[in-house]
């Protein structure tokens, strides 16, 4: 047991400590965030007369659905990129994330041709403002998946990268769960 | 403890790399000083304004008034005037009091206390300062927009931060530039939090570190997990003024569905609450060790101390409510709020305890840091006690938005924490800088400061109590006030008075910083924390060899010590009898 820890360089054990508390530190800020705004989104629902309100019967289901599947397989192919580092899942990860992002944009034209505006009441504001949000976070995590990306297309990862590769992992699922929240709150419930 | 310990990098040459983009914690440290006592000078300025107007209502606003308001003479006029205490408050708070207390010497202390070489991750501190500069850029731009800056208050509850209330790009910076910031001071929490965790010099439990560390550190806690709530706030905002989403619109504004204007005083008290313990926390660590250095005494109960500051920074988070007990909440909610608030008394009435039992037959140095330490002690004190008429319900039915309110906040978040970076300042400049301020100089600026803001704040719950208005432009025109007029003139004046100390603090500082030439000693204030086991001014790498940590911070004016020195340095063992 002992040989197998001596075995792992000073500088990644420094690494993933580092690593592991200052990502518990981010997450919890990044959930106090969406938690302010489900937060809002209870408040406003539980105080309303009728819910949903008038005119958002009829919101689309096929589309959230699509992104949730697409979102979810990302995590999972993300999953398996950290086994072995192989650049396919990385490929996939990208491509199903992007894949999420045009869902995203497909929702949102298709709520518009429903008449559907930011400005129509205070659930189309909900959905709008959350996506929104969400989808600024996906894009900025599409940017930080490109490097595990890079590193697996050039050479090997291994040490303080795939400490690194983990940290990216960790707010990518983040994201995912985030997601499938909004996903049941705002479009199942 | 200490996980591991850092590399010795390469100093950095250039101007720029060594001056502006700088990875180095304390120069990071030195330029939110700066920043901060550029703002708190922008701040000030605009209280003078605010308290010119209350007073002098027909008269030009000496010096620059004819200048900056050409239209009305120099007269102050009353849109003008709202967007001045709007943005006093947002200075104040926001770039004032935060960049100096955990900006400059969360950054600056933090590695040097703990014994690191630099915080865990220089290149997001970096960061943390640029946004900084970026969000304060975009706020001071907010003045020159055609409508004007944000008018709101600092609060800026809808409806007057919606396009009802102000339609000009002023409250859409407002917004923005508090977003920046809060991802700017976000950075500075998870690089601070995780800096204390990792990088403690071996032997350094969590009781061994300063309380200044510990304040700095709960600070650290609640921004982390408190200011993405106002960051989701004022994202809400922005996109009600620039989106048009309806989050904090009400009745005819909202077409469908309705939203909450009291939904963003909510999420601003969730987050504002804690935000005046995440301003004052720093203050109270500072105080906690500086009383205890000046009396040359241990630090009474620093266990209990640190402890009590946590039980504070946990507490807070479960009182916000205490805020809105006129928003129409049930008597249920408000009793509960009430009955938390009043439980902070507790640990806040521990710690303070403490310091009076640190100082109490202590062999005390009247330098500097001392008297405003002592000043702390003195206006936390009485703040704390107005904050029960304020946290029950029944005499906060009446005393709610009147001027006592100010004054409350004021003692407690103003003048504490301003009186606290002071102590900060004149005690770690060697430290910082290599050179002390002139000791004269410092003790008129004290005495200026105190008697001043005294006068301000005291007079203002004076008037307060007597029923006047927090945000009344022009108290003569009302003839209930008409009686409160010369104590309106007399906060003004000690105002003004406050305010021309502080010119006493610049002509010091500013001569200190870059005229003074005289070396000092390594240890001028005979203490015995890290930093001072340094030379000084502090090198570039910090600790040539890191620190092995054997006792606690307040060993001083123990009777076993047989070395000449009544004070004895972590590094050392305890001297036993």
């Amino acid at each position: 047991m002992t040989t197998q820890t001596m075995t792992i360089k000073q500088n990644v054990r420094e690494a993933k400590a580092i690593a592991d508390i200052s990502m518990v530190i981010v997450l919890v800020s990044f959930s106090m965030l969406f938690a302010t705004l489900f937060l809002a989104y209870v408040a406003l629902r539980f105080t309303a007369p009728v819910w949903p309100p008038m005119g958002m019967n009829d919101l689309p289901l096929a589309l959230p659905l699509l992104s949730t599947t697409l979102v979810v397989l990302s995590s999972m192919t993300w999953v398996l990129f950290e086994r072995g580092f192989k650049t396919n899942w990385a490929y996939s990860t990208l491509v199903l994330g992007l894949g999420f992002m045009l869902s995203q944009f497909a929702l949102w034209s298709d709520l518009k041709t429903k008449g559907i505006l930011a400005g129509t009441g205070v659930f189309a504001s909900i959905i709008y403002a959350f996506t929104w949000i969400h989808a600024a976070h996906i894009a900025v995590a599409l940017i930080l998946l490109l490097w595990p990306t890079f590193w697996a297309r050039t050479g090997e990862i291994s040490g303080v990268r795939a400490v690194r590769v983990e940290s990216i992992g960790k707010f990518w699922h983040f994201l995912t769960i985030v997601w499938i929240l909004m996903f049941i709150s705002l479009f199942l419930f | 403890m200490a996980f591991f310990e850092q590399h010795i990098h390469a100093e950095p040459k250039t101007f720029l790399s060594k001056y502006i983009f700088t990875f180095d914690h304390k120069v990071i440290g030195k330029q939110f000083l700066w920043y901060g006592i550029f703002f708190l000078g922008v701040g000030g300025i605009m209280a003078l304004m605010i308290r010119w107007a209350l007073a002098f209502p027909d008269q030009a606003f000496p010096l620059i008034g004819r200048f900056m308001f050409p239209e009305t003479g120099g007269i102050i006029p009353p849109d003008t005037y709202a967007m001045l205490f709007t943005m006093h408050g947002t200075i104040m708070i926001f770039y004032a009091i935060t960049p100096i207390l955990i900006g400059a010497f969360g950054n600056f202390c933090i590695p040097l206390m703990i014994g690191a070489r630099d915080m865990v991750f220089p290149l997001l501190n970096m960061l943390s300062f640029w946004l900084a500069v970026l969000s304060g850029v975009i706020l001071l731009a907010s003045l020159f927009t055609p409508l004007g800056a944000a008018a709101g208050g600092w609060t800026s509850y809808p409806t007057l931060s919606t396009l009802i209330g102000s339609p000009g790009t002023g409250q859409t910076l407002w917004s923005l530039a508090i977003f920046v910031l809060g991802i700017s001071s976000t950075m500075g929490a998870i690089n601070y939090i995780t800096t204390i965790i990792v990088l403690r010099a071996p032997g350094m439990g969590y009781f061994d570190m300063p309380l200044t560390v510990w304040g700095l550190w709960l600070t650290a806690i609640l921004n982390a997990i408190f200011l993405p709530v106002l960051g989701a706030g004022v994202l809400l905002l922005i996109f009600d003024r620039v989106f048009g989403t309806q989050f904090f619109l009400a009745g005819a504004a909202a077409t469908s569905g309705a939203g909450d204007p009291v939904l963003f005083q909510h999420v601003f008290w969730i987050f504002g609450h804690p935000e005046v313990y995440i301003l004052i926390l720093p203050a109270w660590g500072i105080v906690s060790d500086l009383l205890s250095f000046f009396s040359r005494k241990p630090a009474f109960g620093a266990k209990a101390t640190a402890l009590a500051m946590t039980a504070v920074t946990v507490l807070s988070t479960l009182v916000y409510g205490h805020h809105m007990f006129t928003t129409q909440m049930s008597p249920l909610l408000t009793q509960s709020f009430m009955t938390l608030t009043m439980t902070i008394s507790i640990p806040s009435a521990i710690f303070f305890a403490n310091w009076l039992g640190t100082i109490w037959k202590g062999s005390i140095r009247f330098d500097s840091p001392m008297l405003f330490s002592l000043g702390v002690v003195f206006v936390f004190g009485l703040g704390g006690l107005t904050g029960l008429y304020l946290g029950t319900v029944t005499t906060d039915l009446y005393l709610h938005d009147t001027y006592f309110v100010v004054g409350h906040f004021h003692y407690t978040m103003a003048a504490s924490v301003l009186l606290g970076g002071f102590a900060a300042i004149y005690f770690w400049m060697p430290k910082m800088f290599g050179v002390m301020c002139n000791e004269a100089l410092a003790k008129w600026h004290f005495w200026g400061t105190m008697l001043g803001l005294n006068g301000v704040f005291m007079g203002m719950m004076i008037v307060g109590y007597a029923g006047m208005h927090r945000r009344i432009y022009n108290p003569f025109i009302y003839e209930y006030l008409h009686k409160l007029i010369p104590i309106n003139e007399f906060i003004t004046w000690s105002a003004i008075l406050m305010g021309l100390s502080q010119i006493i603090f610049v002509v010091n500082f500013v001569h200190a910083v870059f005229f003074k030439k005289e070396k000092l000693a390594d240890n001028p204030w005979n203490v015995g924390t890290l930093e001072w086991t340094i030379p000084s001014p502090a090198p570039h790498y910090n600790f040539k060899e890191i620190p092995v940590v054997k006792c606690g911070p307040h060993e001083l004016g123990n009777p076993n010590l047989k070395s000449g020195r009544d004070f004895q340095y972590q590094t050392e063992e305890l001297v036993q009898a």
